[in-house]
Order: C-alpha cells, then structure tokens, then sequence
C-alpha cells in the first residue's frame, strides 16, 4: 500500500511538471523578447531596424510633409486638396506621428541594451564600437523628434523603451522648446560618442557629419545663429586624410546627388540619404505620388516653378527635376536615371528604389548663407548662395542685386526652392523664415477659386502646424489636439 | 478573489492527474482481461406498422452503452453478451420496444407511431443520453433530414435545421463554404465565434472535406451546460458529427448521381453604351467614345453574359457497408466537379472514407476512423472580374477585330481576361485516422481510450501574366506550401447504473491532451521565363517582400468530469467540470475552470398534469447555468515577441518588435450562459415543441487594448471587457397528417437575438473598418449597443443651387428664392423673408455647393467633418427564421425549405465603388447618371460627376445602405422511390429519381446579386464588396442501393 502512494504521489509530481512542459510552447519563427541583446550581431540587426524605421516613416510622407503644402507642388484629380488648400484635418495622410515613435522607440531599445550586452553579455566588445553604434542611435532618436517637433509642436516625449505594460503608456505633450532641448542635448551626445568611436558610417547611416547639420539646423530652427554657423565650421573642417570630407559635385555631376550618393569619388556631397531597395524593402511609396510607371500622381508641378523652369533652359536642374516632356507635368524625374536620350523610365510604385537625400552640402551652404544674412555678414552669404547658384548653370549675383537683408533672404530661399525642389525642405524653410502666409497666402486664394470656392487664403496661422491623427489622438487621452483643428 | 480561483484550479488540477493515472491503470487492465469475454450475434428487420422497413432505428444493449442503429432497409446487426440481455429498439417519432434475446438469433420489430421520440439517444460528448433525460439545449439532426439537401458542404446540410444556428451560405463559388454561428457571436474576433466541431469524437476536427452523405446524425450542443464538457472552446456551441457505421449482413451499396445546372441567380441591370456616353457627356467630355470609327469603343457588351456560364455540378457518391460478425465497415466515395458560374471557374472535391469496427466480444470494441479529403479549386479574383465588369464602361471592347482577348483599355483590365488567363489554384489534402477502444469493465463501468491523427497539406499557386499587368511586361506569381499536423489522446470512463428501477445515475471521468503545429511558407516572383512554368524557378526575380516563412504550435491538456442523476426520468440533474491548460496564455494563467450545471423537470409525468395527458403527452422544462471559454487567439500572443524579415535595411535583415505588445497576463476569456428551456409534445409525438430562452454573456473579451502610438506599439491583447447576447429559440415539429399513403411534415424553427457590448477598455468606444471620410463602411462600437453598427454621415439630397447652402443662425435652413430670370432674390424661412446673418456649411475645406450632397450637420457648426457622423443602421438581423416542408404521397415525395433572415441593412459597396466616382472610366449605375444633378434647381439625391468627391459628397453615407431582408425557397426536392417490389425485381434494394433545385426564388429588396453572405471579421459586418454571385441550381438525380 504504501508502495502504490509512494508510486502515485512521485508519479503525479512528474506529470505536473510534465504538464508545465507540454504547455510551455516557444515561439517558432520569431525571437523571445528573452533571447535577445546578447550579442553584437543584435545590435547590428537592431540598428537595422531602427533606420528600417525611418524609411517607413518617410515611405509615403516624404513629399507631404515637405512640400505638398508650399508653392512646388499642386494637386491632381487623384490628390487630396487638402495639402493645398489648408484643409488639413485629423484623417488627413501624413497626420500620423507613430511611425516616429516607433523608430524612437527601436532607438530607445539600442541605448538602453547596447551597454547592457557589454556589461553582462559580452565584455571583451571594444568600447569604440560600441560608440559608433550608440551615436547612432542617439542621432536618429534627435532626428525623429526634430520632424515631430517642426510638424506638430509640442509631443510627448520618450527616451527609454517601452518594452511591458507594467509601463504606464500614456504621457502628455512636452513643450516643444523642452524637446528641443533635448534634441541638441542627443546630438551633442551623439558628436561626443562618434569622436570617440572606431567604424565609419556610410552614407546611408548617420555619421558625424549628419550629426554637425542637424546641429546646424537644429540651431537654425531656433534661431540661434551663431551656434549654427559654429557647428557648419565642424562640418566644413571635416577632412578624410587632408582632402576635404564634403565638397560640392561638379555641375555635370548634379544627378549623382540622386542616384550615387554613395559615389564615394564623385559625389562628396552627400551627407546622409536614405536608400530603397524595392527587392527587401518594397518600393518607396513616394513614387506613386510624384512619378511611378504604373499610377497617375496626386502631385503635379506648380506653374511658377514649371514656368521658371522652362522659361530657363540653362538652369540644369529644370529638366533634371522635373520631366519637361509630359505635358501634364505630374512626373517629377529628380530620383530617377536620365536616359541617355532625355527620357526617364519610371518604375512600378512597388518597384522604385529611390534614394532620398536627407542632408547635403548644398543644403548646408545655404542655411550658413541664410545664418550669414541673418547675423549681417552679406558678403559670406552671397559667397555661399553664389556657390549654389552658379553651379546650376546660372550667372552670379551681384552684391548690388542682393542689397538688403530681405533680398538677400528671398534670393537665398528662391535658391533653396529650386535647388533642394521635392527635398522636402521648402515648408520648413517658410516655417522657419516666418514665411508661410506672407508666401503661401496668395497662392492659396488663386488655388480656392480655381476651385470655384470661396478664397479665403491660408486661414488661421495656427494651422502652420499639423493637426494630430484622429488615431492617435484616440490611442492617448492625455493628448490634447493642436488648436484650431 | 484571483488568487483564490488560482488556488481552485490548481486543487482541481492535482485531482486530475490522479484521475489521469487511474484510466492508465484501467488501460492496462483492459488489455489483459480483453479476450475473456463472449457474444451472441443478433440481427433482424424493422418495420412500422405499415409495414415498411425503418431506418436509423436505435439498438441498445440495455444498461450498457453497447449499441447500434438499423440502415436504410431497417436491418440490424448486434453482438450481446449473453441470452439474458435485453434489446431496446428506439427511433424518432416512433415509441421504444424491449425485447429479451434469449435463444434467438434473429429479432424482427414492428415498432409503433403511437409513442414519443424520449428514447432517443442523443450524443452530447464522451458518451450518449436519452433524450428523456437531457438537461441542456441540443438539437439534433437526421441524416434523413440531410439527405433531403444533396448537400455539398455541412453549411448545406445544416441550414434552416435548428433553432439558433445562424448558417449563411456563400454557395455560388465551388468550393465556398459560407459560416455558421451557433447563437450569434460572442467576442471580437472570426475564429473566436465558430463553433466547435466533434467529429467521431475527435475534438477541433476540420468539417472541411466532410462529406454530409457519411453524416448519420448531428447535435447541437447550444446552451453552456451541454457544451461545458469541451471547455475552452465551447463558447460559440459545439456540433457534434456522427458518422455512419456498416451493419452486419450483405454488403449494402449505394450509388448517387446529381447533376444540377446552375446559372445567376439576379442579373444586375448595368449602364449600357448609350448610357455609358451620356455619362461622359456629363463628364464634360465628347471624346473617344463618339468617334465611329474607333473599334475600341463602339461595342455594347453585356459583360455578365460574356463572363458567366451555365454552372454544371456533378455529384458522385458510392458508399459500400455491411459487416461480418464482430465486424462492420463503412466505406465510401464523394466526387464533386464543378464548374462555377464565371467562366473559367471551377472546384474539385473527393472525399474518401473508411469506418471499421471490430467487436471480438461483447465487452471489447475497437473503432478505427479514416478520412482523406481532396480538394483544388480556381480561385476567382471578385475584384478584377466581376466588379470589374460593373466598372468598366460597356462601350470597350473585349475582343480585337482577330478575336483575340483585347488588354486593358483606359486603365480598366479586361475582365475575361483576367477571368480565362489568370491563375489562382488552391489545392490541399487532408487526412485523419482515429482509433478507439471501448472496454466495458462492468454492466455499469466502460472505459473508452482513443488517438487520432489529423494532417494538412496544401499548395496554393498564383499567376498574373504578362497580358494582364497593366504595363504589360512584367508577369508575377506566387507558391506556397503549408502543412498542419495535429494529434490528440482521450481516455475517459463511463459508469452508468440504474437504482431501485428509478435512480439513474451516470458518471463521467477523462483526461485528453493534444498539440497542433503548422507551417507555412509562400515564395513570390516576378519575370517569369516561362508562362507555363509556375513553379518559381521560373521566376527570374524573387518578391522578397511577399515571401514568407511562418510556424507555429499550440497544446492544450484537459481533465474532465460529468455527473448525471435521474429519478424516473422525471427529474434530472446534470453536472460537468472541465480543467482546460492552454499554452497560448501567459505562464500562470494557462489553466481555466469550466463548470456547468443543469436541471431538467418532465412536469407531465405529475399526478397534477394528468388531465392534460391526452393532449400533452410530454413536458419538460430544463433550467441550466454553465461557464465555457474561448482560446482562439494567436499562438505566442502571451509572449513579447522580436520579429524579422521586413525591417530590412541597406542589406541587413533588422530585428524589432511587431506592432502588438506581448501579455504575459494573458488568460481566458470565458462565457457565462444561463437557458432555460421548454420541450412539449402534443398528441403522442405530432407536435413537439422547443423554445430556449437564454442570456450569455463573455467576461475578460480576448480584445486589444490600444496603446497610446507613442510607445511605439499599436495595441496589446487583453482580457478586458464583456459582451451580452440575449436570445430567444422557438422550434416545432408537426406532422399534421399521417396516413399510410401520405404524410405531412413541419419542421419550423425562428431565432431572435441581441447582442450588446457591454464593456470596452476605458469605456472607449472604437471605429471598425473605415475611420477616416472615405467611402467604405465604418462601424462604431460602443458600450451599450450592438455589434453592425454603420457609423457614417446621413446623407440628404444635394443642394439644388449654390445659394441653398444657407442656414440661419440656429443652424435651420434657409429656402432661396428667384425671380422669373432665375436671379437670386434673397432667403426666406417659413414662408417669411430671412434678413438675419446667413451660416454656409463647409466640407474638405471648401464651401459647399450645388450638387454637393447635404449631410446632416449634428454638430451644427460650419464644418462637416467626422463630428458629424451617427448611427446610419444595423447589420444584424432582428431575426431569422426557416420552414422546412415534407409531402409524401405513396412513392412520391416533396421537400422544400424557406429561409428568411429580416431587418438587417446592407452596405452596398460594390455600387459605393460605381457611384462615387473615383476615376473617370468607372461608370455608375444607370439610375446614378439619370439621376445626377445637371443643373441649379434640379432636385435630387445624386451629386453631379464634376464635383466628385472635392468637398466630400462621397463620404461613408447611407446613399448605399440598403435593407437586406429576404425571404427564400432555398431547398427542393421531388423524389419518386421504386416501390421495394419492383426494384427487387431489378436486383435493387431501392431506387429514387429526384429532381432537386437549390436558390429558387428570392424576395428581396436588396440591389445587389445576393443579401446573404458572410462576413469576415465580427467588427465589419454587412458590407457587400460585390462577391461572387450566387446561383440558382437544378438538377437530376439518382438514388440506387443494392
């Protein structure tokens, strides 16, 4: 008797934990949270994701958030009007800040187990590399939050994963002057880190360099000038051996911008762009909105710039940008090869490969001309616009044209619009100048009529920022929606 | 009050690993003492008092569960243990006989009408009940009732059957299958509100590749106190298959033939090349369309002529049964070819079965189970065929003048194109072996032990060539495999004992474990060297990007107990308990607790109801309570989980988390169902009548909670929330004439219910489907209020001139007024002239205008955004209702059913997608372009083709809800049987020619092809994106047994 208990009671021990066994099932095709950071490539492959990130994020809201809204780009039959008619509303594409945050959060993950997999996983890992791979991450976390901020305003602000639901989720909106804070702090963090850093980004990742213009532009958004200009003069002192680190291409070789930022030899121009590749990635959404062989576009050229461009055949970015010969102007070649007979082939949306340029010198000369003007140093200024300028082909100016700071500045943003056309700069370039309704306003009315509506103009200032997805507005009760929306 | 239930379920659970080792014990004892046993072969003949042989008359070995049922000439075969055993005879609407064996070996019945069907077995889960004594909601159904269908799928067989079973039916497609619903839904997702299948005693089984001429009966195990007993997935009601087993004697076979002609069952009227024109003239364009010359353009195609075909289905069936002694077999063979109504649309199906049981003796019995289906079909693309036949304007060619396919035209593909050249084959094979072994240890104690085997195998091809891509250079396919494997193991012991003649008491104790694992994989290319090559070596260029690996396994381990009382059948309690571990929830809230109770009360058998016992030969009342569960979530929801494979960047493979937070939390979500219910027989069995009433209601909903975007994750799955059906069930049956030469019978059944959301996470009310101003269906779903809600904005007529868009302050509106010149005059409201500030409402930015659609502006201020919009109408039926009729007049029979379901609105997307205009070579429905507004003044509720959706007259509004009530002679058979004489004559058992027809008439108000069809997510139902049209069939059949 005693024999039976014995037996019973260890044989029903054994199936309990056996039970737990049977009812233990790991998933098959993807990683518990519990086995990873452990080890470098880990970092590698969440590094991956954190610019995997970024791409999703620009995919489809690169030219909306950018330049729908100003005076390059009208609408077609196929196009929300809203972009162009400031009727933006909470529905309206691009209202959509969560794929920032998604990649803030990848950002998040890196800077909270990088050092984590030093410390306890794998120690002999060289501390330089593992800067290299946090300044990466502190960069983009800043960027993300500079495009939140320029879009929106004031957000909430994150700086450690979320990672379990033990994590109260819901946070208020930060002041945007705080977040931008802490977006000059994360870049100083991230220059300091890739100083002491072994490893070189490439041109799809953030370097140094990419780090010194948002700090560039960072400072030019806030109007701090000097700074601006201060961390420009890093910029232009970066050298590879002794020849300069970044240099502006030749004019015939303008396209590689586009098509070769990764051109080491011929194109030191570029700084950071972000590259698709349609076999792992899908195509760059964008396409469909501004030129792709399968679809119409929601976007066409705006007249003034069609007929600049036209109008000025020596300028060799017009036909570079847009494509002349489709009379209904709703092609935009910039990303795309010329063929050798003038043409383009635009690929299937789910078939572009385009490589966005994020920062490039041009850009840079022109915020330090811009810094220039603003601080009252003409000369400078007119040097680095006139860089710009003449490179597309044009005749420089004269001192005597430029000779007020308002001239000056209009001449520089004229500059910036053309050159850096679809770049998705020109918004903020009029956010940041005080610009939109003193440019945009008429603009706005030609569109409304045209629209047989009342020309009531861009409308209340306060509409310059986004409203917040009706979504994530849902998704948050702490978050209040920007006024007047 | 967790840790406490925590504690209970882990007191129950040490209880049933004892249990568990017990049944091994008893395993063990079974192999040795198996051959000791004996038996008597016993067989006869069933008649009725006609005369007739009976089929599927229930044989019992009484106090025991050793049983079997009659064929369809009413012979029988059974083994006893000895000559003392009493065989008790039992079948549906006939009343019970015993008979003592003794010395014989051949036992003919007459059985009598006069009785009530209470001897009826019912299957209700790891064992059997008189129907005398069930306490629960089952309903049962005959393979007779089946057999009057020619079902193709069980949704066939089951429609109209039962009170409370929702069965919509897709048919039109070959190899659709439609769903069913027991009760309406109960939580938030697809798979959590189908019910569970037992088939043979295999739980989870797939009734896929069943076919429903092997089905000997089904029962519907509705309420929570019959479907306890299978736990955590019972919440949605089980459905229980039995298949049918060989009698002992000569092989019995059966051979089926139906061919049915099919063809569109409503023809939809479509612009036609006038119209198409006129349409483009109010485009403000004159261009291609006129031009006379073009032959591009100057057809007039009835595009549903072109793209549809006579429908043909052939339906095979052989089945051969019969057995020896100690053995019986059933074996049968289903092939079905079909080819559908849109050209080049066709299904296979085979299925094979095998039933083997081998009774050595008395006590010992082994069933074996084997079942291997087949099935490949052609998918059609809806979207690219038949809308597309809607879209396109009927003016473009389909043909070049040499007769080949013309391509795409204008952007619109040619959708007999696509129809004839694309691919999309679907193949896959499914196996199960089942094995059983029933030991009775005592009169009263028999153990059951069983395994089964279930195996998936699929692989589906797609192919777009060349000719059918729009920039006509580029071909794209796919290929994908996928493979299911899942495996189960049951024991579990009955006792049964009779007391003093009135104590009935059964028992019930087992223990089951099983574990699915599946895998799939899918390759896509592009560039295609060969279009007659599929396979992806073809493909010059892999589509990393829809190219797939996935995998995945759950287990579940269960114990399970059931007690039964009866005193004389008169009062009888019922109680279950089931323990279920699952490993799809978090790792200490893998075991759930599943109790039911039940009780039942045959009040005509008190001395006061004997005045009415003339009339009322039966009554019965059955109050039950009980808590089922729901476990259909995804495999590793529970767990934080890093996935790979699209977070690629410049050449490396990233890692990050998906888009829902994991729960390791995660736990039940359980439901908690109360009936009570009503079973009265009339006049000896003529009537029966059943009504349930009952209130079910889901705790801890399997929901995701959205998480605030800014952590970087959309939602989380939770156990949150409660959801409340409330229904009522009323059956009857009647067989108001029963005559030797003819009879009459009723089966009527209606089901009214509601359900209610009555908790949601922070009481937050959500938005299903379409949450921006676009056209598609949205659903709001908020506490308080049902499931279909259609939120949307409510449409008025347009503004008839610019100036109509006036409102006074208080947001009334104004009436413009004009002189004889049509110039604008000023506003007056009321009748008197409106000199006060004039509001003007805006949409999309914009003013609104003439022909611009007037919404109803709830929020009353200037702006028509999405503040304004409101409940727009209901998807879900206030109820449904069938009516299946049966005549028989000597050899002659007719059966019909009329199914109905009412009250339910429909959103007509497909015409949503005509009429709104979306892109200039998509041409309305006629009456649109008749009636869109041309010019200031004209009345109407269409907007004109030029302000298209500018200022979003094109938004989700109730212009396209429509009423989806109908009424259908869905079912008809007129079946003529040679009298027994005359094929005995021919070497036949029997023979039956029928003419069958399926979809007969629909009344309906609905404009679309067909109001009934199912909808995918419980969220989203209601909205018709133009599915494959449903058919009306006819067909010939010929029924012949040997």
């Amino acid at each position: 008797m005693r024999k039976i208990l014995v037996l019973f009671v260890l044989s029903t021990a054994i199936t309990i934990t056996g039970c737990k066994k049977f009812l233990d099932e790991k998933p098959q095709t993807e990683i518990d949270a519990s086995s990873y950071w452990k080890n470098e490539d880990d970092i590698k492959t969440g590094l991956a994701a954190m610019y995997d990130g970024l791409q999703v994020t620009f995919d489809n809201n690169y030219t909306i958030w950018g330049d729908a809204r100003t005076d390059e780009v009208e609408t077609t039959i196929y196009g929300d009007d809203a972009y162009v008619v400031n009727g933006l509303s909470a529905n309206t594409t691009g209202s959509d800040w969560s794929p920032f945050y998604k990649t803030i959060n990848r950002a998040n993950l890196l800077i909270k187990y990088v050092p984590v997999i030093k410390s306890e996983y794998v120690i002999s890992l060289d501390q330089k590399v593992l800067n290299y791979y946090l300044s990466q991450a502190y960069a983009v976390r800043a960027f993300n939050y500079f495009w939140i901020v320029r879009l929106w305003g004031d957000a909430p602000y994150w700086n450690e994963p979320f990672e379990t639901i033990g994590t109260d989720p819901y946070r208020e909106r930060m002041a945007a002057n705080q977040v931008l804070d802490s977006i000059t702090a994360d870049l100083e963090r991230a220059v300091a880190l890739s100083l002491n850093s072994t490893g070189t980004p490439n041109v799809y990742e953030a370097s140094l360099g990419a780090m010194y213009s948002m700090l560039q532009d960072v400072n030019m958004w806030r109007k701090n000038y000097s700074k601006s200009v201060e961390w420009f003069t890093k910029l232009d002192a970066l050298r590879t051996g002794s020849a300069r680190r970044y240099d502006t291409v030749s004019r015939a070789q303008w396209k590689l911008l586009f098509t070769a930022p990764n051109d080491a030899t011929n194109n030191k121009e570029s700084i950071w762009s972000l590259p698709w590749d349609y076999i792992v990635d899908g195509g760059a959404s964008v396409s469909e909105l501004i030129g792709a062989g399968n679809t119409n576009s929601d976007f066409i050229v705006d007249d003034s710039v069609w007929k600049y461009w036209v109008a000025t055949p020596v300028d060799i970015r017009g036909y570079q940008s847009i494509d002349l010969r489709v009379p209904a102007r709703d092609k935009f070649n910039k990303f795309y090869l010329l063929n050798a007979n003038g043409t383009t082939t635009y690929p299937n949306g789910s078939q572009a490969n385009i490589l966005f340029p994020l920062y490039r010198l041009a850009d840079m000369y022109l915020l330090r001309a811009e810094a220039a003007n603003k601080l009252g140093d003409q000369t400078t200024a007119l040097r680095y616009l006139n860089i710009i300028h003449q490179r597309a082909g044009l005749p420089a100016y004269l001192a005597a044209d430029l000779n007020s700071i308002a001239k000056m500045e209009d001449a520089i943003l004229e500059e910036r619009k053309l050159e850096l056309y679809m770049e998705a700069k020109r918004w903020f370039d009029l956010v940041r100048t005080d610009k939109v309704i003193p440019v945009m306003d008429q603009y706005y009315r030609d569109r409304q009529l045209r629209r047989g509506t009342v020309p009531t103009g861009f409308g209340d200032p306060r509409t310059i920022l986004w409203p917040i997805n009706r979504t994530v507005l849902n998704s948050n009760p702490k978050l209040v929606q920007n006024v007047p929306y | 009050m967790q840790k406490k239930s925590t504690n209970w379920i882990l007191a129950n659970l040490v209880i049933g690993k004892a249990q568990f080792y017990l049944l091994l014990t008893f395993l063990c004892f079974c192999c040795v003492s198996a051959g000791f046993a004996q038996s008597i072969p016993v067989s006869g003949t069933i008649k009725d008092a006609s005369g007739n042989n009976v089929g599927a008359v229930s044989v019992n070995v009484k106090g025991s569960n050793a049983g079997t049922t009659t064929d369809s000439s009413g012979r029988y075969t059974i083994s006893v243990p000895g000559p003392t055993t009493t065989l008790v005879f039992s079948s549906v609407g006939f009343g019970s006989q015993e008979q003592i064996v003794g010395s014989r070996r051949t036992i003919n019945v007459t059985l009598s009408t006069t009785a009530s069907s209470l001897d009826e077995v019912v299957v209700v889960g790891y064992g059997t009940q008189r129907k005398r004594d069930v306490t629960g909601a089952i309903t049962s159904v005959s393979a007779k009732q089946i057999e009057e269908r020619q079902a193709v799928n069980l949704q066939d067989a089951l429609q109209g059957q039962a009170a409370g079973l929702l069965v919509i039916n897709d048919a039109g497609e070959p190899g659709a299958e439609g769903s069913i619903t027991i009760r309406g839904g109960s939580t938030f997702s697809s798979a959590g509100n189908s019910p569970l299948y037992v088939i043979d005693g295999v739980v989870g089984a797939s009734a896929t590749n069943l076919n429903p001429n092997d089905i000997q009966s089904i029962d519907v195990l509705k309420d929570a106190a019959s479907s306890a007993i299978y736990g955590s997935r019972a919440a949605n009601g089980v459905i229980i298959i039995t298949t049918k087993r060989g009698q002992e004697g000569k092989p019995r076979i059966d051979g089926r033939y139906l061919h049915t002609f099919g063809w569109l069952a409503h023809k939809l009227r479509q612009a036609n090349a006038t119209e198409v024109r006129m349409f483009r003239q109010l485009q403000g364009s004159s261009g291609g369309s006129t031009d006379s010359l073009n032959p591009g353009f100057n057809v007039d195609n009835d595009y549903q002529e072109a793209l549809t075909q006579l429908a043909q289905k052939d339906q095979y069936d052989l089945s051969i049964s019969g057995g020896a002694k100690n053995l019986s077999y059933y074996n049968s063979i289903r092939f079905v070819n079909d080819k559908g109504l849109i050209i080049n649309s066709w299904g296979k199906q085979a299925s094979i079965r095998t039933n083997i049981d081998f009774q050595p003796s008395a006590r010992f019995k082994w069933s074996n189970r084997f079942q291997f289906g087949y099935r490949k079909r052609n998918n059609i693309n809806e979207g690219n065929t038949i809308n597309q036949t809607f879209q396109r304007p009927t003016n473009y060619r389909l043909y070049l003048p040499d007769g080949s396919l013309a391509g795409y035209i204008s952007g619109r593909r040619n959708p007999l194109a696509i129809a004839l050249l694309d691919i999309n084959n679907e193949e896959d094979y499914t196996g199960s072996l089942f094995s059983q072994v029933e030991y009775t240890l005592s009169k009263s104690l028999k153990f059951t032990g069983n395994a089964g085997l279930d195996y998936g195998e699929s692989r589906d091809v797609t192919f777009t060539p060349k000719f059918n891509n729009s920039d006509g250079i580029t071909n794209s396919g796919s290929e994908g495999f996928s493979r299911a494997v899942g495996w189960q193991v049951q024991t579990f012991l009955n006792y049964s004992k009779t007391f003093n003649q009135d104590h009935r008491l059964s028992a019930l104790l087992g223990f089951s474990a099983e574990r699915d694992q599946s895998n799939s994989s899918t390759i896509a290319g592009r560039n295609y060297v060969n279009e007659q090559v599929l396979t992806l070596n073809s493909a010059r260029e892999i589509i990393t990007t829809s190219t797939r690996t996935s995998g995945g396994a759950n287990t579940l381990a269960s114990v399970f107990e059931r007690l039964e009382y009866s005193y004389k059948g008169r009062y009888s309690v019922n109680g279950v308990i089931r323990h279920d571990g699952s490993s799809r929830f978090g790792k200490d809230k893998q075991w759930g607790l599943f109790p039911s109770a039940a009780f039942a009360w045959r009040f005509s058998d008190e001395k006061f109801m004997a005045f009415a016992s003339s009339i009322l030969s039966d009554a019965k009342l059955r109050i039950s309570y009980g808590q089922t569960g729901n476990e259909s979530i995804g495999n590793y929801e529970a767990r934080q989980r890093y996935g790979f494979g699209s977070y690629y960047y410049n050449g490396v493979s990233g890692i990050a988390y998906g888009n829902t937070l994991g729960n390791e939390d995660l736990s039940w979500e359980s439901n908690i169902q109360s009936n009570i219910g009503l079973d009265l027989t009339f006049l000896k069995g003529r009537i029966t009548v059943n009504a349930d009433y009952y209130v079910k209601t889901t705790k801890d909903l399997l929901y995701n909670r959205p998480l605030p975007r800014e952590t970087g994750f959309n939602d989380i799955r939770v156990n949150l929330g409660s959801f409340e059906t409330k229904g009522f069930e009323f059956a009857v049956n009647a067989t108001p004439i029963r005559k030797k030469d003819y009879d009459w019978n009723i089966i009527a059944n209606t089901t009214v219910y509601r359900g209610t959301v009555k908790q949601l996470y922070n009481g937050e009310s959500f938005i299903a489907g379409n949450t921006s101003d676009g056209g598609n269906a949205g659903w709001l779903i908020e506490q308080g209020s049902p499931l279909g809600n259609f939120y949307g904005w409510k449409a008025l007529d347009v503004y008839a001139y610019n100036e109509s868009n006036a409102y006074d302050e208080n947001w009334q509106k104004l009436t413009p007024n004009f002189d004889a010149a049509g110039a604008f005059t000023g506003y007056t409201i009321d009748g008197k002239p409106y000199t006060g500030k004039v509001n003007s409402l805006y949409g999309k930015g914009a003013k609104l205008r003439a022909g611009d659609v007037e919404f109803v502006n709830y929020t009353k201020d200037s702006v028509i955004d999405d503040k304004d919009r409101t409940i727009l109408g209901n998807a879900q039926p206030s109820f449904y209702a069938a009516i299946i009729n049966t005549f028989r007049y000597k050899q002659l029979s007719l059966s019909f059913t009329l199914n109905t379901m009412w009250g339910n609105k429909i959103y007509n997307n497909a015409a949503r997608a005509l009429d709104d205009y979306g892109t200039s070579n998509i041409i309305p429905r006629p009456q649109t372009i008749y009636d869109m507004w041309r010019k200031p003044g004209d009345i109407t509720a269409v907007p004109p083709y030029t302000s298209r959706n500018d200022r979003g007259s094109m938004r989700m509004n109730d212009r396209w809800l429509e009423d989806g009530s109908f009424l259908r002679l869905a079912y008809l058979r007129l079946t003529y049987g040679l009298k027994p004489k005359l094929a005995k004559k021919l070497f036949m058992q029997g023979l039956n020619a029928y003419i069958y027809g399926s979809n007969l008439v629909t009344w309906t108000n609905y404009s679309w092809f067909d109001p009934e069809f199912s909808s995918n997510d419980p969220l989203q139902i209601g909205q018709d994106g133009g599915r494959y049209p449903r058919r009306r069939e006819v067909g010939l059949g010929l029924n012949v047994n040997f």
